[in-house]
């Protein structure tokens, strides 16, 4: 009976995938429907492959992109859940689109979310866990950092056999785990970034931590006064940081010169937590450089769409410490482009948009914007926020719709690029108003 | 002009974003061509009333609301009363208004004593109290985002304004509550984004204690007005 549900699952399941694909695709409802019909049936699927998960609060998608791909091009066959589709469903809805690499002892790069990585860490029986960061996210969603970091920590114990890939330079890591761990971090960050809200405490006695160096928020290299906890080795390191770009960072990584083609130092972290992975999996380091420095983006992760002829380059931003990072690498920008920002406040950016007042955009004041877009269902909120900062609110336009964040990109900026940060709902909808315009040309 | 801002442990307590009431003032501030100096205070440093012309105490974790109170009970207790007392202006939000308040209960029984400087009771419950609120004070509305797990019993002090929507204090209709030159209040968004008529009355409250009296000129608040308008409509929808 058991065997004629698995089957039946996975039947229907692929049917599903089939008709909904038809349809434009992106749901997890065949997932959905699997799972209702055979409630095992993410172990069952899951079993043929060499799993590796990535979890964290910014970088998953990024991340798992890039190993997938430094995978792929040392000759594996390896399969992600690329629509960020993160949740028990998708996943499910992940391997039955894939079905038939089932057979092919594949790897299966899966970013998954923090809060469901217990339910279904022992279900994949991952070779690794690797986690990116975590980070203050939706306020209204998790209430506070310690649950999520207990959430993952529980989801290591349902794994026992899976090897830890982990932010050596985040404090709440450092931990002895019952799985084999390796650490990635920063040698130096050159910098001692002292802004953030990212809380500096020890985790072991509650004292304000003292840094050699901060690469960002409370990232780096930290030691406690107090009780004597410092970082842990680092397995995997960036030994020097040679040049950030506008649309790059270059880098040495164990040795290894490497470049990473998408900009910013959260995307040179997610670099080094790939380049740790693959590694630990077998790949040799000048592979993975080849593959870093090739890594086109994802799906509204730094992603350039062209409309018109202008470049639009899409930045995901989901909680303060990601979009500081993220301003910080747009001002990095030398030449005179826009500034597009879309706020919504739908449940998946989190309810709660006081969250921008934790971002620093008044960094923004380093960049000279031609134009400043405003958009989302919360628009005049960032308006507030931007003109607090210190932006000149003459150069605003204020968008209520997703047509008018598209006339004023194609006729009110003179300049071909244009820099939007969107929350994940408001990137998600604009990018299929997009595509229904014929802009786009796939919509996932 | 200048104004002396004191923000209490910032690092400590900075959640929700409450720190943008301090740059909004700030901002409001300068653009009037009012000098604005605003003081950090940290953790170890000395809080001295007469230093300040407006005092903010914002919402935190509960360990490190623990350690503000017990900080502020053990050396500063004495100075902030004096604020208190001679009417100072300050402006506390979520945990920041339970510290200041007589004592916190909780749901096993257990209490606490908060500063006392607020002749407040609150109560920890095990719901939650999460979403948009919506409050009228007079003529003005503000809207907030509220996330607590504490009522606030404000006896017969007066609210900061009647809810329309939200739970309030206690789910009785009201919400915050104002006490010489306090206001304490549940609500994040943070509450003088989109409330410019109550940043200029904090601003002119806390300039004329020292200034005598003080006339602020106006402001362009479209982008304050725009979204009250679009957000009362998406949260009372008019057939």
């Amino acid at each position: 009976m058991a065997v004629i549900r698995k089957i039946l699952s996975v039947w229907i399941g692929r049917l599903l995938v089939w008709l909904t694909g038809i349809l434009g695709g992106g749901t997890n409802l065949p997932g959905e429907i699997s799972l209702r019909l055979c409630p095992q049936i993410l172990r069952y699927l899951a079993a043929n492959y060499r799993v590796v998960a990535v979890t964290g609060t910014n970088g998953k998608t990024t991340t798992a992109a890039m190993i997938q791909q430094i995978l792929k091009h040392n000759g594996h066959t390896a399969i992600n859940n690329s629509s960020g589709a993160n949740l028990k469903a998708g996943l499910v809805t992940c391997f039955l689109q894939n079905y038939r690499y089932s057979r092919k002892h594949a790897f299966a790069v899966l970013e998954v979310d923090e809060a469901y990585l217990p339910r279904v860490s022992a279900d994949l029986n991952p070779v690794i866990i690797a986690v990116t960061n975590i980070f203050r996210d939706q306020l209204d969603r998790f209430g506070a950092v310690e649950r999520t970091r207990d959430l993952i920590f529980q989801a290591f114990s349902n794994a026992p056999e899976s090897k830890l890939v982990l932010n050596g330079d985040l404090p709440m890591l450092n931990q002895s785990f019952e799985n084999e761990t390796v650490y990635y971090g920063f040698d130096d960050a050159g910098s001692c970034d002292s802004t953030g809200t990212e809380g500096r405490f020890c985790p072991e006695c509650g004292n304000t931590l003292t840094y050699n160096s901060v690469v960002y928020g409370n990232l780096g290299d930290y030691c406690c006064e107090q009780c004597s906890l410092k970082r842990p080795v680092l397995q995997y390191r960036v030994e020097k940081l040679t040049q950030l770009r506008a649309d790059a960072s270059d880098a040495v990584i164990n040795g290894q010169a490497v470049t990473v083609s998408q900009a910013g130092l959260y995307n040179l972290y997610n670099g080094l937590c790939a380049f740790a992975c693959a590694a630990e999996l077998g790949v040799p380091s000048d592979v993975i450089a080849e593959s870093l420095s090739v890594q086109e983006s994802r799906f509204g992760r730094q992603e350039i769409i062209g409309i018109g002829d202008k470049q639009v380059r899409v930045i995901l931003v989901k909680n303060p410490a990601g979009c500081s990072e993220a301003i910080k690498t747009v001002v990095l920008e030398q030449d005179t482009s826009s500034l597009a920002v879309l706020l919504n406040d739908r449940l998946g950016d989190g309810t709660d948009v006081s969250w921008i007042y934790d971002a620093d955009f008044e960094a923004l004041s380093k960049m000279n914007p031609d134009k400043v877009l405003v958009g989302g269902t919360r628009l005049y909120d960032m308006a507030i926020r931007l003109q607090t900062a210190g932006l000149n609110t003459e150069k605003f336009v204020l968008c209520e719709e997703y047509k008018d964040v598209l006339d004023a990109i194609l006729n009110k900026t003179a300049f071909p690029k244009v820099y939007l940060l969107a929350t994940y709902s408001a990137m998600v909808e604009f990018r299929r108003f997009l595509y229904k315009k014929g802009y786009l040309k796939k919509m996932w | 002009m200048e104004l002396r801002i004191c923000h209490l442990y910032p690092q400590l307590l900075n959640l929700n974003g409450d720190y943008g009431n301090v740059a909004i003032l700030c901002d409001r501030a300068k653009r009037r061509g009012i000098d604005v100096k605003v003081t950090a205070l940290a953790y170890g440093q000395r809080f001295i009333a007469k230093d300040y012309d407006f005092v903010f105490l914002g919402n935190g974790q509960p360990d490190e609301l623990s350690a503000v109170l017990a900080e502020l009970t053990a050396y500063d207790f004495e100075e902030l009363k004096k604020y208190v007392d001679e009417n100072g202006v300050l402006l506390a939000v979520g945990g920041g208004y339970e510290l200041l308040g007589e004592e916190i209960r909780f749901p096993d029984g257990t209490q606490k004593d908060g500063l006392g400087l607020l002749p407040v009771r609150f109560e920890k419950t095990e719901k939650r109290f999460i979403g948009n609120a919506v409050i009228r004070d007079g003529d003005h509305v503000y809207i907030g985002f509220e996330n607590h797990d504490g009522r606030a019993e404000i006896g017969a002090l007066p609210p900061l304004g009647e809810v329309l929507l939200g739970f309030g204090n206690d789910e009785g209709g009201y919400e915050g509550c104002r006490y010489n030159g306090v206001i304490g209040t549940y609500l994040h968004g943070p509450l003088l984004a989109k409330a410019p008529e109550l940043a200029d009355e904090l601003l002119i409250a806390s300039l004329s204690k020292r200034y005598g009296s003080v006339t602020l000129s106006q402001l362009d608040n479209t982008f304050e007005q725009r979204a009250r308008e679009q957000l009362l409509q998406r949260f009372f929808p008019t057939e």
